[in-house]
C-alpha cells in the first residue's frame, strides 16, 4: 500500500490544471499544519484516558487524511475512532506506536511532494 | 382620439378601398332610404360574399336551424355589420399581396382574422356587444397598417425593419410619416361608416389605459375586449416558445374580463377551430391547430439544463466544514461548478448566523463539528421559516445506514460520503439545482395565481356592487333592498324590536318624463335620491325600488309612530323646498309618503310593505305631497290639510 494514494492527489491537481494557483501546495501545507494539531489532540486524549476526545480527534483527522489519500493512516484513525467511541483505551494505546510511525511517513512524503512541486 | 387627416396628408385617393359589390354596398348604405331587399340583391350578385355571409350568420348563430337564404342572413347579422364584413372581405381579396417588402400581407390578414374570431367569441361570452359587430371590428382593427404599407411601400418597409422594443412602430410612423396606423385606422373606419363608439375603442385598443374611458362604461369594456382579442391573436400567430410565455399573460387578462381558466381555455380552443375554417374560406394562412389550450396551460415548463440560465440567477451555496483540508478540497471541487456563489463556515454556529444573513439555497455541511454539529445545524435551520426550502446535503464519513437515517430524520435532503468523489458530488449538486429551479418556478406560479385571484376578487366585488346597486341613483336596488328588509324582519321578530318602512313616490313624475324627456327625468331622480340621503339617520336604508318609487327601511333608533311620522314629514318638506331647474325653469317637485310600522298581527314582511303601499295610495288620493301612516288597518293623514309649499 503506498503511503499516499496518488489518485486522490491527482484529483486535487485536476482542480488546478495549470498549477497557477499552487492549489496542491497550499492544500498540503494546510494538511501539515492541521495534522500537527490533530496529533497533539490524539496524544493528549490517550494520555488522559479520554475516549470521547479521542473519538472526535480521530474522526476529524481521518477526514483530513482521506483527502490526501493517506489510506494506511486513515485506516489506523478509523480503528482509533472506534476504540475512542467504545472507551477501549487500552486497545487504543496499542496502536499508538503505529500511529506515530505512519504519521511520520505521511509527513515526510507530503513535505517531499511540496518541495518537488 | 386623433384621426388622420387624409386630405392634408394627400392620401385620400391612395387609401385601400373596397371594389365592386362592397363599394356599391357602401354607397347604398349612405342613402337613408335603402331597403333590406336592395341590399340583399346587391349581396346576391357576388356569390363569394353571399357564401361568406351565410357562413358568418351561421357561425354566430346558436340556434339549431341553419340559415340558408341571403336576406335572412342579412337580417340576422344586421345591415351595418353586413356592410363592414363586405368591406373586410373585399379588402382581403384585393390585398393578398403587395409592394411593401417587409409587410407580410398573409400574416397580416391571418392575424386580423384571428382577432376577429376572438372578438366574436368574447362578445358572445361577455355579452358586451353583438358578436358579428365585434367580428367586423376585429377584422378591421389594424387596417391602418395595410394602408401605410399600400401608400408608402418603401418607407414603411424601412420602418418595419427598424422597429424594436425601444422604438415601437407607432413612434416611428409618427416620426417619418406624420401619422400612425391607429389614426389612419380611425380615419378609414369613419369613411366606412363604422359607429363612433367602435372607432374610438379600436383607436385606443393597443394602449387601453390611455383611453380615459371611465371604468365599467361600455367603451371601457369594448376597448379591453379589443386589447384582449389583439393579445389572443398575437398568441395564435406566435412561435411555440413565445406562446408559452404568453399563456399566463392571457390568463390574467381573462381574469380581468371575468373568465375563469376553464371557460377561457374552451374559448381559445373554439377560436382556434373557427380560425382554421375561416382561413380556408378566405384563402389566408392559419397555424396548425395547437394542442387544447388547457393541456398547454397545465403542461410542465420545459426542463432547463443547469448551464442554461444559471448566470442570471446564481445559487448561494454555504459550505460548512471544520477540517481545513476538507474545506480546501471541497472548495476546489465547487470552484468550476457553474453559476453559484460560495460561502464557507467552519462550524455549525458560524453557519447558522451566516445563513440568516445570506439565506443560502444549498447548504453542504459536515456532520461532526465542534460546538454545533451538522445534525444540530440542520434541525435548527428546519425550525425557521426561511430554512424550510434550503437544500441540505450532509457529508458523512462512512455509509452507516443508521447514521444516514438519523440525518434524514433531522431534515437533510441528501448525503455524500467522504472521501468525496467528484462525479458523484457534481451529480448531487445537479439534483440540488433542479430542486431549486422547481421551487423557484413554483413560487413564481404561486405569485401569478395570487395576482390572478386578486384580479378576480376585484372583478367579483364589482359584479356584486353592480348587481345590488341602482346605477342611476347609486342607491341599493330593489333586490338589495328586499334582502335588507328580510334580514331586518327576522331580526325584529327574534329580538322583538320595532321595524318601520316608508314608501316614497315622486308626484306627477310621468309628466316630467313626458314633457322634458327621460334624460331630464333621470336628473330629477338623481337629485331627489341625493337629497333624501341627506336626511338619513343611523340605521336607515334607502333604496330605489324602480321607477320613481323609493323604499326606506328603519330598523334602529327612533322608530315609534311619532318619530317615524316626523321623519317622513322632514323628508317631504326637504324635497318640497328643493330648487330643481329644468331647462332653466325652476320646477317644484313633491313626494307622497306612506309609512307603516310592524304590527303584532303581521306574519311576514310583505304585509308591512303592503300597509305602507296602502298608506301611500291614501296620500296620493288625498291630493299628494303629504304623509300617511298605516295603523291598525286605518290610514291617518299626518300632514296639515294645506301643506305649506
Amino acid at each position: 500500500m503506498p503511503i499516499l494514494n496518488p489518485s486522490q492527489l491527482d484529483q486535487i491537481r485536476s482542480f488546478d490544471v495549470s498549477g497557477e494557483r499552487k492549489l496542491l501546495q497550499k492544500f498540503l501545507l494546510i494538511f501539515l499544519d492541521s495534522s500537527e494539531k490533530y496529533m497533539e489532540q490524539l496524544e493528549q486524549a490517550m494520555q488522559n484516558d479520554d475516549g470521547s476526545n479521542l473519538y472526535r480527534a480521530a474522526h476529524s483527522f481521518k477526514s483530513s487524511t482521506v483527502n490526501v489519500g493517506a489510506d494506511a493512516l486513515s485506516e489506523l484513525l478509523r480503528q482509533l475512532e472506534e476504540y475512542g467511541r467504545a472507551g477501549e483505551m487500552a486497545n487504543a494505546r496499542l496502536l499508538q506506536q503505529s500511529l506515530r510511525q505512519q504519521y511520520q511517513l505521511v509527513i515526510e512524503e507530503v513535505k517531499d511532494i511540496i518541495e518537488k512541486s | 382620439m386623433k384621426i388622420a387627416d387624409v386630405n392634408q396628408l394627400k392620401i385620400s385617393n391612395l387609401l385601400p378601398s373596397p371594389k365592386g359589390v362592397a363599394l356599391a354596398l357602401l354607397e347604398a348604405c349612405r342613402r337613408e332610404d335603402v331597403t333590406m331587399s336592395e341590399i340583399a340583391k346587391l349581396v346576391q350578385t357576388d356569390p363569394a360574399l353571399s357564401g361568406r355571409l351565410l357562413q358568418k350568420a351561421n357561425s354566430a348563430n346558436q340556434a339549431t336551424r341553419t340559415i340558408t337564404s341571403v336576406p335572412e342572413a342579412i337580417s340576422r347579422v344586421g345591415l351595418s355589420t353586413v356592410k363592414q364584413l363586405a368591406m373586410g372581405f373585399s379588402l382581403i381579396d384585393q390585398y393578398h399581396n403587395g409592394a411593401c417588402k417587409q409587410f407580410d400581407y398573409q400574416q397580416f390578414w391571418s392575424h386580423s382574422l384571428l382577432m376577429a374570431i376572438a372578438m366574436q367569441e368574447l362578445a358572445r361570452t361577455t355579452r358586451i356587444s353583438a358578436p358579428d359587430e365585434m367580428f367586423a371590428c376585429g377584422l378591421m382593427a389594424h387596417i391602418g397598417c395595410l394602408a401605410l404599407a399600400t401608400i408608402y411601400p418603401d418607407k414603411y418597409s424601412d420602418l418595419l425593419a427598424a422597429q424594436s422594443p425601444d422604438k415601437p412602430l407607432v413612434t416611428l410612423e409618427q416620426q417619418h410619416l406624420k401619422t400612425d396606423h391607429n389614426e389612419l385606422t380611425a380615419a378609414m373606419l369613419i369613411i366606412f361608416g363604422v359607429p363612433h363608439i367602435f372607432v374610438e375603442s379600436i383607436y385606443y385598443h393597443e394602449m387601453p389605459d390611455e383611453s380615459g374611458f371611465s371604468e365599467g362604461s361600455r367603451p371601457f369594456q369594448i376597448v379591453h375586449l379589443l386589447y384582449w382579442g389583439n393579445k389572443s391573436a398575437d398568441f395564435g400567430v406566435s412561435e411555440e416558445t413565445q406562446g408559452n410565455e404568453r399563456i399566463s399573460e392571457l390568463m390574467l387578462l381573462g381574469g380581468k374580463i371575468g373568465l375563469d381558466a376553464e371557460s377561457f381555455g374552451t374559448l381559445i380552443d373554439q377560436v382556434m377551430h373557427e380560425w382554421q375554417m375561416w382561413s380556408k374560406m378566405l384563402k389566408i394562412p392559419a397555424a396548425e391547430l395547437p394542442p387544447p389550450f388547457l393541456k398547454m396551460m397545465n403542461a410542465a415548463a420545459p426542463r432547463q439544463e443547469p448551464d442554461a440560465d444559471c448566470n442570471t440567477n446564481p445559487l448561494r451555496i454555504l459550505l460548512v466544514e471544520d477540517d481545513p483540508t476538507s474545506l480546501v478540497f471541497l472548495t476546489g471541487l465547487l470552484a468550476d461548478a457553474p453559476g453559484h456563489t460560495l460561502f464557507t463556515a467552519s462550524d455549525g454556529q458560524q453557519a447558522l448566523s451566516l445563513s440568516m444573513e445570506i439565506s443560502p439555497h444549498i447548504v453542504i455541511t459536515d456532520w461532526m463539528m465542534p460546538v454545533v454539529s451538522g445534525l444540530e445545524l440542520t434541525k435548527s435551520l428546519r425550525t425557521t421559516e426561511w430554512g424550510q426550502g434550503i437544500y441540505i446535503i450532509m457529508l458523512t464519513s462512512v455509509e452507516d445506514e443508521e447514521d444516514v437515517i438519523k440525518a434524514f430524520d433531522a431534515g437533510v435532503d441528501d448525503y455524500v460520503t467522504k472521501p468525496v468523489n467528484i462525479r458523484a458530488f457534481r451529480a448531487r449538486l445537479r439534483a440540488a439545482w433542479h430542486y431549486r429551479k422547481l421551487q423557484e418556478s413554483w413560487e413564481h406560479d404561486r405569485e401569478q395565481l395570487k395576482r390572478f385571484a386578486a384580479e378576480l376578487a376585484v372583478t367579483n366585488r364589482k359584479l356584486e356592487h353592480y348587481a345590488s346597486t341602482d346605477m342611476l341613483t347609486e342607491l341599493p336596488n330593489r333586490r338589495a333592498g328586499m334582502e335588507v328588509l328580510t334580514e331586518a324582519w327576522s331580526n325584529a321578530v327574534r329580538s322583538k324590536q320595532l321595524l318601520a318602512v316608508m314608501l316614497v313616490d315622486i308626484d306627477h313624475f310621468k309628466r316630467i318624463n313626458d314633457n322634458y324627456g327621460h334624460a331630464v327625468g333621470d336628473k330629477v331622480l338623481k337629485q331627489i335620491a341625493a337629497s333624501m340621503k341627506d336626511t338619513a339617520r343611523k340605521g336607515d336604508t334607502f333604496c330605489r325600488l324602480g321607477g320613481e318609487e323609493f323604499l326606506i327601511i328603519c330598523h334602529q333608533g327612533n322608530i315609534d309612530a311619532k318619530s317615524m311620522v316626523l321623519f317622513a314629514e322632514r323628508i317631504r318638506q326637504h324635497i318640497n323646498k328643493q330648487q330643481i331647474t329644468i331647462e332653466e325653469v325652476p320646477v317644484k317637485i313633491s313626494v307622497s309618503i306612506g309609512v307603516a310600522i310592524k304590527e303584532a298581527d303581521m306574519k311576514e314582511e310583505s304585509q308591512l310593505i303592503n300597509a305602507a303601499d296602502k298608506a301611500l295610495y291614501a296620500a296620493k288620493h288625498a291630493g299628494r305631497n303629504r304623509v300617511f301612516l298605516a295603523l291598525g288597518g286605518r290610514f291617518i293623514s299626518c300632514t296639515a290639510n294645506k301643506p305649506a309649499s
